[in-house]
């Protein structure tokens, strides 16, 4: 810890004013050496271990990590909101304005809570209360901190939500929250956050269930609330491209402890930490040229019941050294204020990660995969797939509506190639996918494959298509049987398709793809909670591969998984294409995944196409004004970019597929938008040779 | 919402009529005659029991009698008791009020139970509170209510030498004299009936304790108890409803064993009554009344979610 106090910074007016602001100490919150046990039935879990860092008054510090290391559980015990009696605080100080929080009262934390300290959480879907309204949500920490009277109170809720952009506040203040969408819920939640004028928000995840431009909207707004109000913020998040956008300072975190901390700029140029070096490595990028194969962080974070001796990273490091050296490695000054907890922090920090053999052959450019574009694998024509809604009593009453999930897109799949599809939530993306597998049925138009006509497709015709055109789901949580072994799991399409004789050949097939997917045969035996998340989507690819179809949709495989985990997979589902032959339908909402798997992507909006482009032609020169925007919101993990960088935030939200926009779809957001588009529904046009785009201002 | 209203009503219909021939003919279909349970033991001619068949509409075919009924139902006259000769209404009529009260304050109580002590035994989970709920609600669900209720006749007894009243007054004519007769019964009908609803608000609140809204509650510096009372029981309370109105439903026809004990005329006692005697016109009329009260509860429960769930709006 001394260390860090040694190294205030460069600017010494600043850290007189902050002294002068903080009551003696620059720091606004100091965490020191912070342990936080959980006691469960298998043992303890060490899920904190001696973490330390300070937040400056108004500045915005991030906390980076993967999930499980322990980022969002520091941030609890500041607030000392663990879950009881499981988690508890076992050592350590956190000293807010120079309190140690961990020795206040349950009443002193309480008025803490809310009042000087709030925090934003990541589901704003189940953060707020259901049943009680979002202006008594608002007003309730300015009734109980400040001592307001429900007039007062409500008049500053209203100013509250015109602050973070909610229109027509007055009325919203009586609404619940199920008439809030997601981002507009996010909102409210910073209302909440922002009532009693804080002096530190700390923001868990706040934007990873939300889409790229919502996402931008509330990290720009945060940001500017952050610097005009002068509130300084602790941001968690796995996402590097958020940190480089907003924060000044970044901590990193694995495996319950720090591994590196610095600013912001520091850290993206020179990373000092192996760890930081193969995140920042793993994540594919927009403003990089694409890699032969995304670099990955091999193995699995090590297990905090049972961790290993000496540095956590050591088993997946490649710039191990013998174990005795790598024996706990302290955070060690690397540079003004740069720590780093690696032995050889030092060495990395003079000669870069390349220096220590970090830097990978794979990042090669990539050559441009040969399609054969002759004949297409699967055509799609027209392809409209509606579903009524009807509340159970609108039904009785005949008032239906109708959701146009899907609404008139085609495209081709050529064999061995990777369509991307992207878009935001609700776009249709999902459905498209489902009515390819007929999980739903089309409405409309026309699905062929290898010359068949599928579209209508059943009994035996159907049977066999399914046994050819498999699927891949996002959360390998809840698409496994929890009741069956990997082993039956996997066996279980073969032996009903009758693909194996018999159930002695189907395990040992079963050896073979778990083998081929890169999990150990013994886990045949397992049951899927024994697995981690990504061994979890390594046994749905090869449930997918059981079949040995010619045709898989991906529907979102990596987005429940963390980066150094969702490289993995991304390169597994390339190898697998390459050594079967097989066509990939892969559906996003991540950009710049897409971008590295595909050949080819579709960019979808309200349920038809805006833009269909070979992958190159489509992320260098989007036409359509969506597709800019999309690739506007996202950040790129690199702060001096960022700081460069123009980008425009799209304002408002994708409308409701019940009821779309007349014309073209896109027309409320467009900020090219005319008279004419709120008319004519734009076609999709072929613009440049294989580059389609659904605009007339094109 | 008024439309919602009618809707659901309508659609009462259809289930009461499925309701009413389902009672029709497998009462007729179940083995025993009323007429000969009638006589039995009597010794009278072969012709006196066939006219005696005859008057009462027996012996026409079965779906003219149902359909007899059935317009009788349309009129409001569910037909006489084959037994004592008065109208099948009237018999229920006199009975109901005495049962729907018990049924009312037993509902309360165990309400008044279950809430609390529900509430509690989530908030001090695996401390000695939980532990004595617990042994409080297994107690109730172990115990039968009609051994409960002569317990507490007993009890009542032997240190108060007080029992309660024999014979029913309506409460409106002497309500401190009903209480006095009426609350015993409730009390042991409602204390079991509370065990259930207590475990349930337990498991509710926990798992609404668990919720990301109560995390953000208590990060805005509400204060604990506020936390509970505002933020997590109303959210806790709806499956806690549904339990609480079936078995209400329940309640009506389901006292037989505790009206005995605490010697209460009412429609559970009537009911056993009409069973024995092979009473057609008496059990018909009984089933279709406590179909009705099971679905108009069920409505009830519906119209309450809508008041506790804001996202429950009914058009």
């Amino acid at each position: 810890m001394d260390q860090l106090v040694e190294n205030v910074g460069s600017d010494p007016g600043r850290e007189q004013r902050v002294l002068t602001a903080t009551g003696g100490s620059p720091w606004l919150l100091e965490v020191e050496d912070l342990h936080v046990h959980f006691v469960t039935t298998r043992g303890v879990v060490r899920a904190v271990e001696g973490i330390s860092y300070t937040v400056r008054p108004g500045e915005i510090v991030a906390l980076v990590g993967e999930s499980g290391c322990g980022k969002s559980v520091s941030s609890l015990a500041i607030m000392r909101l663990l879950a009881k009696p499981a988690g508890r605080v076992v050592a350590g100080r956190i000293l807010f304005e120079g309190r140690n929080l961990l020795e206040l009262s349950d009443e002193q934390m309480r008025e803490i809570r809310g009042r000087d300290i709030a925090m934003i959480f990541q589901e704003p879907m189940t953060s707020l209360n259901p049943v009680l309204t979002i202006g008594f949500q608002i007003m309730e920490p300015l009734l109980i901190h400040l001592g307001m009277d429900m007039k007062t109170a409500r008049a500053r809720a209203h100013e509250l939500l015109k602050m973070v952009g909610i229109p027509d506040a007055e009325r919203r203040l009586d609404q619940y929250p199920h008439q809030f969408s997601g981002g507009m819920r996010q909102r409210v939640m910073i209302a909440i956050g922002l009532a009693c004028n804080p002096k530190l928000i700390i923001a868990d995840e706040p934007t990873t269930a939300l889409d790229v431009t919502i996402q931008a909207q509330i990290l720009k707004l945060m940001q500017d609330l952050s610097r005009d109000l002068g509130i300084a913020m602790v941001v968690i998040t796995h996402n590097l491209g958020i940190v480089a956008r907003y924060a000044d300072r970044v901590n990193v975190m694995y495996a319950a402890k720090m591994t590196e901390q610095a600013t912001a700029r520091e850290l993206f140029a020179k990373p000092c930490h192996p760890y930081t070096a193969g995140l920042l490595r793993s994540v594919p990028r927009l403003d990089r040229a694409r890699g032969v194969k995304l670099e990955t962080i091999d193995g699995m974070p090590p297990n905090l019941l049972d961790p290993p001796e000496g540095c956590r990273f050591a088993p997946r490091c490649l710039a191990q050294v013998p174990e005795s050296l790598c024996a706990q490695p302290p955070l060690v000054e690397v540079g003004p204020g740069h720590y780093s907890a690696c032995v050889r922090a030092r060495e990395m920090a003079r000669v870069g990660p390349e220096g220590l053999g970090l830097a990978r052959a794979s990042a090669a450019v990539a050559v441009t995969k040969q399609v054969d574009r002759s004949e297409p694998i699967m055509s799609v024509r027209g392809l409209k797939t509606h579903f009524e809604v009807a509340t159970g009593l609108k039904a009785l009453s005949g008032g239906r509506g109708v959701v146009r999930a899907v609404d008139g897109i085609s495209f081709d799949v050529y064999r061995g190639e990777t369509l991307g599809l992207v878009g935001e939530s609700g776009c249709g993306k999902t459905t498209v996918g489902r009515t390819l597998l007929r999980l739903d049925n089309p409405t409309e138009g026309q699905i062929t494959f290898h010359g068949k006509d599928v579209t209508r497709a059943s009994g035996e015709q159907l049977k066999q298509y399914r046994r050819q055109i498999q699927v891949i789901f996002q959360d390998p949580y809840s698409s496994l049987n929890p009741r069956m072994t990997i082993g039956e799991i996997i066996a279980e399409p073969m032996l009903v398709y009758k693909l194996q004789p018999d159930r002695k050949s189907a395990r040992e097939k079963v050896t073979e793809l778990l083998t081929q997917v890169g999990l150990f045969d013994y886990m045949a035996q397992r049951y899927p909670h024994e697995l981690s998340g990504g061994q979890r989507q390594r046994v749905g690819i090869a449930r997918a591969l059981a079949m040995q179809p010619s045709f898989i949709v991906c529907d979102e495989p990596v987005s429940a998984l963390d980066v150094s985990i969702q490289a993995q997979i991304i390169n597994l589902l390339e190898d697998l294409q390459q050594k079967l032959g097989l066509t990939y339908l892969f559906i996003a909402h991540d950009l710049a995944v897409v971008r590295h798997i595909s050949d080819r992507v579709i960019v979808m909006y309200l349920g038809r196409a805006m833009e269909i482009a070979d992958r190159d032609a489509l992320y260098e020169t989007p036409l359509h004004p969506y597709t800019k925007a999309l690739l506007d919101a996202v950040p790129i993990p690199d702060p001096l970019i960022e700081a460069q960088r123009e980008y425009r935030v799209l304002g408002g939200e994708v409308p409701s597929p019940l009821n779309p926009p007349q014309g073209c779809v896109f027309h409320t957001r467009c900020p090219w938008a005319s008279e004419e588009c709120t008319k004519v529904v734009p076609e999709l046009r072929e613009i440049e040779p294989g580059h389609f785009a659904a605009c007339i201002k094109v | 919402m008024l439309r919602y209203i009618i809707h659901r009503l309508l659609l009462m219909l259809p289930t009461l009529f499925g309701v009413a021939v389902l009672v029709f003919f497998l009462l007729r279909l179940a083995p025993g005659d009323p007429l000969a349970m009638m006589f039995e033991g009597a010794n009278v001619s072969k012709e006196v029991i066939e006219g005696e068949r005859a008057r009462l509409g027996l012996d026409q075919p079965m779906i003219v009698q149902f359909g007899k009924w059935l317009v009788g139902i349309m009129h409001g006259d569910f037909g006489v008791s084959l037994w004592t000769g008065r109208p099948v209404l009237y018999e229920i009529g006199i009975r109901l009020q005495l049962s729907l009260q018990v049924a009312i304050m037993a509902t309360i109580l165990a309400v008044l139970i279950a809430v609390p002590l529900g509430t509690l035994s989530a908030i001090f989970k695996d401390s000695w509170i939980d532990h004595l709920v617990r042994i409080i609600s297994i107690a109730g669900l172990a115990v039968p209510s009609f051994w409960l209720g002569m317990i507490i006749i007993l009890l009542l007894l032997t240190y108060f030498s007080w029992i309660p009243p024999l014979t029913f007054t309506p409460f409106f004519e002497d309500p401190w004299k009903n209480m006095s007769q009426l609350i015993w019964p409730a009390l042991a009908v409602g204390y079991r009936y509370s065990a259930v609803a207590m475990r349930m608000m337990r498991s509710s609140v926990l798992e609404v304790l668990q919720e990301d809204y109560v995390r953000t509650a208590r990060a805005k510096g509400v204060y604990e108890r506020l936390v509970v009372s505002r933020h997590a029981m109303r959210n806790a309370l709806l499956p806690v409803v549904t339990v609480v109105g079936l078995e209400f439903a329940f309640l009506i026809g389901g006292l037989v064993v505790t009206e005995q004990v605490f010697n209460l005329n009412g429609i559970g006692k009537l009911f056993v009554q009409a069973v024995a005697r092979g009473d057609y016109t008496m059990i018909q009329g009984l089933v279709l009344l406590v179909a009705v009260f099971f679905v108009m509860i069920n409505f009830a429960i519906d119209m309450l979610y809508a008041l506790l769930d804001p996202r429950i709006r009914y058009r």
